[in-house]
């Protein structure tokens, strides 16, 4: 089946009940996106579809309905996007492990409130679990992507 | 700080080599120094946590990342007596070899917490430091990364510097008493900078010198809270995660 990876057209060969996460990792090699609890249950594994933001393990391939954004359509080692820039300014992550999920959930926030309170931030990121604790330091670095989006327009 | 101490090109002299009640295979074993594993393409490696080739300088730190900030804090403890530019500096995780022993195994598997070791106790553990280094046992784990790393790593990183001074001294008939380093390149009197780089192939032929670690109060990295080295690979989920590994390319 054909799915839009990134802005890419991909051909994929595999079962569609397989799920999202498993052809992205496993089949195309975009290994930023991780798998955490299999179950919807952690938010590792949130990548976009037309925006939403969405447990990339819970996916069949089949049901796939829009195109499809993984950290790494966000930004590069070379190059960060204003979130990840944010992210690396207050020093998020620890292990990492979920942040690039954290990060992906953030996006589809901003996207639709570009001007987030804590509550706002706390209600939206609640799905996303972050063993080290970075929880602060998540929502500070999505208050200065915030700031630092709307002054870049 | 004050003992005099040198690491070789092709490694680290471990202070504490006699293995209690060994025979003398087992000294020698203990004593003996592992060899560098590193042979780079290009540049050069003047020991086992060090290369410096034509991007830079890259510091080896062989213990498991696990959000602990271990490519950070063990970085940093090389950067700190290399003056090298620390915001400039690569990590790398480095080959499985016997040079990256944890030496801290031990007195950490001491069946008391380790603030409350007697100095009997501490001697035990540092005689028993050889065990994990005959056994090549290159381990992360129980709070010992940076135990084991404190001397060595800095050493690592002094030695060098002196190294990069001795070049740059002979290159200009200077003495080194008249020379500094800064930022990853060594000052000349006249004010002239020679970066490693432009030095390691040099620095790789001179037998390394011994070195004088730097009083704590000097530290203009170490204590203080750093940026993480693998912060951007992170949050691009490019880091690379132990299931992931493909073997090392370097």
């Amino acid at each position: 089946m054909r799915l839009t990876v990134n802005g890419l057209a991909r051909d994929i060969d595999a079962d569609p009940e397989m799920p999202l996460l498993w052809a992205l990792r496993d089949v195309l090699g975009l290994t930023g996106t991780k798998f955490g609890c299999g179950v919807a249950a952690c938010g590792a594994c949130t990548v976009h579809i037309d925006g939403e933001a969405v447990r990339a393990c819970q996916v069949p391939l089949g049901e796939v309905w829009g195109e499809v954004t993984t950290i790494e359509g966000l930004g590069t080692d070379g190059s960060l996007s204003i979130l990840q820039a944010a992210w690396v300014a207050q020093q998020a992550a620890q292990c990492g492990y979920c942040q690039p999920g954290q990060i992906m959930q953030a996006a589809a926030l901003l996207a639709v409130v570009p001007d987030p309170t804590d509550d706002d931030i706390d209600a939206a990121m609640a799905g996303n679990l972050c063993r080290c604790g970075t929880y602060p330091r998540i929502r500070a670095a999505i208050r200065q992507a915030a700031a630092d989006l709307r002054e870049a327009g | 700080m004050g003992r005099a101490r040198r690491i070789t090109r092709r490694a680290f002299l471990v202070a504490t080599a006699a293995v209690a009640g060994g025979v003398g295979f087992g000294v020698w074993k203990a004593r003996e120094v592992p060899a560098n594993p590193l042979a780079p393409d290009a540049g050069v490696s003047l020991n086992p946590w060090l290369i410096v080739d034509g991007g830079g300088v890259t510091v080896v730190v062989p213990r498991a990342e696990m959000g602990q900030g271990v490519r950070t804090t063990l970085a940093a403890l090389v950067a700190e007596e290399l003056d090298a530019d620390f915001a400039a500096i690569r990590v790398i995780h480095g080959p499985p070899a016997q040079a990256y022993f944890n030496g801290a195994l031990m007195e950490a598997g001491l069946p008391m917490p380790n603030f409350a070791l007697s100095d009997r106790q501490r001697w035990i553990g540092a005689q028993m430091a050889a065990l994990p280094k005959v056994l090549s046992l290159q381990v992360t784990g129980g709070s010992t990364s940076t135990v084991d790393a404190f001397e060595k790593m800095r050493l690592a990183g002094a030695t060098a510097r002196e190294t990069f001074k001795l070049a740059a001294a002979a290159r200009a008939g200077a003495d080194t008493a008249q020379l500094a380093t800064e930022n990853g390149a060594v000052l000349m009197p006249d004010g002239t900078r020679l970066t490693y780089v432009e030095l390691a192939a040099d620095a790789a032929r001179i037998e390394p010198p011994e070195v004088m670690l730097r009083d704590p109060g000097q530290w203009r990295l170490l204590g203080r809270a750093l940026p993480r080295t693998d912060m951007a690979e992170k949050v691009t989920g490019s880091a690379t995660r132990r299931w992931r590994c493909r073997g090392w390319s370097g």
